[in-house]
């Protein structure tokens, strides 16, 4: 659902992070005959290493349609777990693991 | 009165922690409603007022051809950053996006926004070193230069 790509510079490891074809279906707008009836979207998005939150994320309907995003990990090490963890407007949650290597 | 200040935030993180997801939810949805900054910075329970900084950066195109999705990069060397804050405050709800970086990431991050018209941007700062809460402040404009409403009706 969400494509997340690192790079290393120095001891960081920079990820971006990007809402993916899947994840736009998913909270495509609800129409029913023809009306909207609810909008959804990337609310909150927490990311988590090793069991300890890195950051948390907040974004506004006006971020819609699709957020990128791009943080910096201090110290990362090799094999290290991050964590995302989301949830959008409507109550859609998910959660998605990777292994830092770079 | 800084004690109080500390004290505050704290109270408002342990609320945080103790909500349950919807609560934490609605308490949220209260400051992306928020009619004004000033009112999403009293949800936050932020008190200090805010002060120009040197230290703080919002990167984004000075003008852009037409409505649409900007990059913009915000970043703070303010040691002991806790809270990002971006407004618009020409919007109805003027909250765009709220992070929480912790010491292991940088405060720097970049992301996308959609930018219907020209619009005045700010960032807002939180830091929290020593117990002490202060709050600084940067802002940008970036125009559109396709306006669609004057287009529509042909004036310039």
């Amino acid at each position: 659902m969400i494509d997340l790509s690192m790079v290393r510079a120095a001891g960081d490891v920079r990820l971006t992070l990007r809402l993916n074809s899947a994840f736009q279906r998913a909270t495509d707008l609800q129409v029913k005959t023809g009306a909207v009836v609810a909008e959804d979207y990337l609310q909150q998005l927490v990311l988590s290493r090793d069991g300890e939150t890195l950051a948390e994320f907040q974004f506004s309907r006006y971020m819609r349609p699709k957020p990128t995003l791009t943080v910096t990990l201090r110290q990362a090490r090799q094999g290290q777990q991050v964590v995302l963890t989301w949830s959008t407007s409507q109550g859609k949650r998910g959660e998605q693991t990777s292994i830092i290597n770079v | 009165m800084q004690r109080r200040t500390f004290l505050k935030s704290v109270a408002v993180l342990m609320l945080a922690v103790a909500l349950p997801g919807r609560a934490f939810a609605a308490w949220l949805d209260k400051v992306f409603t928020a009619k004004t900054s000033q009112s999403a910075l009293d949800v936050l329970a932020i008190k200090a007022k805010p002060e120009p900084s040197n230290q703080l950066m919002l990167e984004l195109p000075e003008i852009t051809d037409q409505p649409g999705d900007v990059l913009v990069r915000i970043r703070s060397e303010i040691p002991g950053t806790d809270l990002m804050l971006l407004v618009d405050e020409q919007r109805d709800n003027p909250v765009l996006f709220l992070c929480k970086p912790s010491s292991a990431v940088l405060a720097d991050f970049t992301t996308q926004i959609t930018v219907d018209k020209t619009a005045m941007l700010k960032l807002y700062v939180r830091t929290m070193a020593g117990g002490k809460e202060a709050l600084y402040m940067v802002n940008k404009e970036v125009k559109v230069a396709f306006d669609p409403v004057v287009n529509k009706t042909g004036a310039h």
